[in-house]
């Protein structure tokens, strides 16, 4: 605008006649002037075309504003729906100690082995639980052979991955499992843990068979000791004492993945 | 309890007392249109899932201090509006990193009309291109439902400089968006790339809570 066609302005700045700013339009549509204000502007400004059809459109852009809420939203993608899952069913499967240990114990208890097993498997299968829907992601995205049931712990054919795919969805799809395979004897796992730096007394949050570019291995989801986060260590059948045997490392969860190798 | 047929109140009150699958479904039944917030008061997809994420585990921790009397949906929407708004407030206090100017557009579920599809694809493009100061009013306020109070609140500013805010904000989306074609009035709309806050420019865009 020139000085030429600067409309009069009231004594508080705000133009008094036409041509009205547009952005003096939008204040008085927002409800920014001040009341005595607006209440003189009002009367003139639906008196000008010009000034209803900009207010008009300011009306128009505010429904096509709340059309975006009122729209179906386009679904999260995958990978970070998997991720938020497990995050969800790590928080999950911290809160579990608290709520199996909940009856109250007069003394303290001895600890049954066998009921240690039971509540370590009983939050394994709530971790699982939670995970239904992510480990229906990762049917999409990993080669399941048929026969394999994604979220069940127990002994099934071997998870088919190949490089790159070892990730939050992977964890999606192998956290809650217990299938050791050649690593069922305790202190050959312990062996194969301790030959990949792993503290062997860390408690895997699931265990699976997999083939990772067609070579046989077992995947091991270990817990970080941060929040939601998880080291996905996969090693060969031959990993021993003096012989890692690695194929993959990745720590997933929390952050984007990182390889850890 | 987690039934599909159970209420977004029955998987609050289920997970508080310990069921270990209600809330997973709780997330499930929202993620979708939570992300979209998320999204679009973010723009950067890989901030918006970790708002995401932490607005989640919040929720989750939080879930037994839940009352009924409120919705759970305004309930969750809040924690999340909350988390992202945290997340400019971090990325304010770092000011060597540059804010992006630009992000994707926010999505748009496929099988809705064509026609519809494309105007909220416009839509949400030229909001994207909104500097933040005026975007994240005009998303709390004109997308979102806020009341300019309650939106004053979550961001810690006068109600005056929210409103001051949106209406620069829609002056510039009517004129991206094609509704304003009036040259001598599209004239007087500030350019939609500047940067200027309508306050005079240097304020903070967010004080503290």
């Amino acid at each position: 605008m020139t000085g030429i066609d600067r409309p009069p302005h009231s004594r508080g700045g705000a133009p008094m006649g036409p041509p009205w700013p547009v952005d003096v339009l939008a204040d008085l549509h927002a409800g920014v002037l001040e009341p005595e204000v607006a209440q003189q502007l009002w009367p003139r400004v639906r008196q000008d075309p010009d000034a209803v059809a900009v207010l008009d459109a300011l009306d128009a852009t505010r429904a096509e504003l709340s059309g975006l809420a009122a729209a179906r939203p386009a679904p999260m993608p995958a990978h970070f729906a998997a991720r938020l899952d497990a995050a969800i069913a790590a928080e999950a499967a911290q809160r579990a100690p608290m709520r199996v240990a909940a009856p109250p114990m007069p003394i303290a208890p001895v600890v049954d082995l066998a009921r240690a097993r039971r509540k370590r498997n009983q939050r394994l299968g709530w971790a699982t639980g939670i995970l239904v829907a992510a480990a229906a992601v990762a049917v999409a995205v990993i080669s399941i052979p048929r026969g394999a049931a994604p979220g069940t712990p127990s002994a099934t054919a071997p998870l088919t991955l190949h490089s790159g795919q070892v990730n939050g969805v992977t964890l999606a799809a192998a956290i809650g499992h217990t299938d050791y395979g050649p690593f069922a004897d305790p202190a050959r796992r312990n062996a194969c843990l301790a030959a990949n730096h792993v503290d062997p007394s860390v408690t895997p949050a699931g265990v699976m068979r997999v083939t990772l570019d067609g070579t046989p291995g077992v995947l091991f989801v270990l817990p970080t000791g941060r929040l939601a986060e998880y080291r996905l260590l996969v090693v060969g059948d031959n990993c021993d004492t003096g012989n890692a045997n690695q194929l993959d490392s990745v720590t997933v969860g929390g952050t984007a993945a990182t390889p850890t190798r | 309890m987690t039934a599909a047929a159970s209420t977004d109140a029955d998987l609050i009150a289920a997970h508080a007392n310990g069921d270990p699958n209600a809330f997973g479904e709780l997330v499930r039944r929202h993620r979708d249109r939570m992300w979209a917030v998320a999204l679009r008061t973010l723009r950067d997809p890989e901030e918006a899932a970790d708002a995401l994420q932490e607005a989640f585990i919040s929720a989750f921790r939080a879930a037994s201090s839940f009352r009924a009397e409120s919705q759970v949906t305004t309930w969750l929407h809040r924690i999340v509006v909350n988390a992202c708004l945290d997340r400019i407030r971090r990325r304010q206090a770092r000011p060597t990193v540059p804010l992006p100017e630009t992000g994707p557009g926010e999505p748009v579920a496929a099988g809705d009309d064509m026609a519809d599809r494309e105007t909220r694809l416009v839509v949400a493009d030229a909001l994207a291109s909104l500097p933040e100061e005026q975007r994240v009013p005009i998303v709390l306020v004109d997308v979102e439902g806020y009341s300019v109070a309650d939106t004053a609140k979550l961001l810690g500013i006068a109600e005056g400089t929210v409103k001051s805010r949106c209406a620069r904000g829609r002056a510039k989306l009517a004129k991206v968006l094609g509704h304003l074609r009036n040259p001598s009035a599209d004239a007087n709309v500030p350019d939609g790339t500047t940067q200027m806050g309508p306050d005079g420019g240097a304020t903070r865009f967010l004080e503290g809570r």
